[in-house]
């Protein structure tokens, strides 16, 4: 990427983004290396326009912040100079939650194996994104670690594949299991404590358009020291938590009622405690086989 | 006074369980097999209090028809509550 800017396609969407910031041109070099770039023209039609930039003299310069511009408009407050990265990643994800409503959307980590898709959901500090990273590091193909995208007609997830975001201590674990990960800068003092994110494999990025159906939901939890259990967890049950980890769930009424219960009607569901990754590696794995 | 069932409502079995929608709300509730019977006879058709004791007293009958009656008042507290159904003298 170069100061001029870049057209990428990311899943479903075609996303413009433009920055004259070093640190954001780089890390969207070295994270996004395997995506095409678009050619920027009159017959290409971009979804969302994203621009990351200082937002004004004082502000920019002074004070040393950034802002995130979404279609030249500034939903956000700026942030400090050193998170302009992360800003575009945040940026996107709050795009897609507040725009899209054409596919059921769903706060969630989604991968796959074997053509079957595993939907990991649950409250920040779950451990859904380093799970995730663990089991796209070990031969799962990523589809997102942010949100599901669920066709309304079809009920087929849609991958939506970007660099996952990681925290804290869940940098160097992964970084311990996999020697292929590659990540980018740390972002030290973020709201979320230290971030960094992880490139996605190339395999998951050249196969962004193939699309398939859940499996298996899962609803991990973190706990140190807990042992590896994996436990059914009802689907009526299901459903609601899905509902209410939903970004769109509301404004789609009946059709999104009908979406998450036909997707939950042909899953297994699942309560999944974990401390180990490699034990959670294997049960997944072993699950999938 | 009768029943009805509000026409924004949509509900089904999953698995095996039972859930509704109330698109007026946008909750999705949780109902019991008893409260789902009770809710797809009044899909059906709009009744009364009697009529609806009636019929689910034939399916429900093993701990007597007080207990019938009792957990049927409690199901429609219930799915009045969440916007499921509402009570009303019209004619359908």
């Amino acid at each position: 990427m170069k100061s001029k800017g870049i057209v990428l396609q990311i899943g479903p969407f075609t996303v413009s983004l433009e920055s004259s910031i070093d640190s954001v041109i780089e890390s969207v070099n070295k994270l996004y290396a395997d995506y095409v770039l678009l050619e920027d023209n009159s017959s290409l039609f971009i979804d969302f326009y994203i621009k990351i930039d200082r937002p004004n003299l004082f502000r920019g310069y002074i004070q040393s912040q950034v802002q995130c511009y979404v279609d030249g408009k500034t939903p956000f407050k700026p942030l400090p100079l050193s998170q302009a990265y992360p800003f575009f990643e945040w940026g996107l994800n709050w795009i897609i939650a507040s725009h899209v409503h054409y596919y059921l959307l769903v706060h969630a980590a989604v991968i796959e194996k074997n053509g079957d898709v595993l939907i990991l959901c649950g409250q920040p500090g779950a451990g859904k994104s380093t799970l995730c990273a663990a089991l796209a590091s070990k031969g799962w193909r990523l589809f997102s670690d942010e949100m599901a995208i669920i066709d309304l007609e079809s009920n087929e997830l849609v991958p939506f594949v970007r660099p996952v975001s990681l925290k804290n201590k869940a940098i160097n674990l992964i970084g311990d299991l996999s020697s292929d990960a590659v990540f980018g800068e740390s972002y030290p003092e973020t709201t979320k404590g230290t971030l960094s994110h992880m490139k996605p494999m190339k395999d998951s990025v050249l196969r962004g358009n193939e699309r398939a159906f859940c499996k298996w939901v899962v609803f991990p939890q973190y706990k140190p020291e807990a042992e590896t259990s994996l436990r059914s967890f009802p689907k009526g049950e299901t459903v609601i938590e899905l509902a209410k980890n939903s970004f769109n769930y509301n404004l789609l009424g009946k059709q999104g009622f009908n979406s998450l219960c036909n997707l939950v009607e042909r899953s297994q569901c699942y309560k999944f405690e974990y401390s180990n990754l490699n034990e959670a590696i294997s049960l997944f794995d072993e699950l999938s086989s | 006074m009768k029943f009805f069932v509000y026409q924004e409502v949509v509900c089904r079995q999953i698995g095996e369980d039972y859930l509704a929608y109330s698109d007026l709300t946008s909750e999705t509730i949780s109902l019991s097999y008893f409260a789902y019977a009770t809710l797809n006879y009044l899909i059906t058709e709009p009744m009364n209090h009697s009529k609806l004791l009636a019929l689910l007293e034939k399916f429900f009958n093993e701990g007597g028809n007080d207990r019938v009656s009792m957990e049927l008042k409690v199901t429609l507290n219930k799915l009045i509550e969440h916007g499921v159904i509402y009570q009303s003298s019209e004619v359908c």
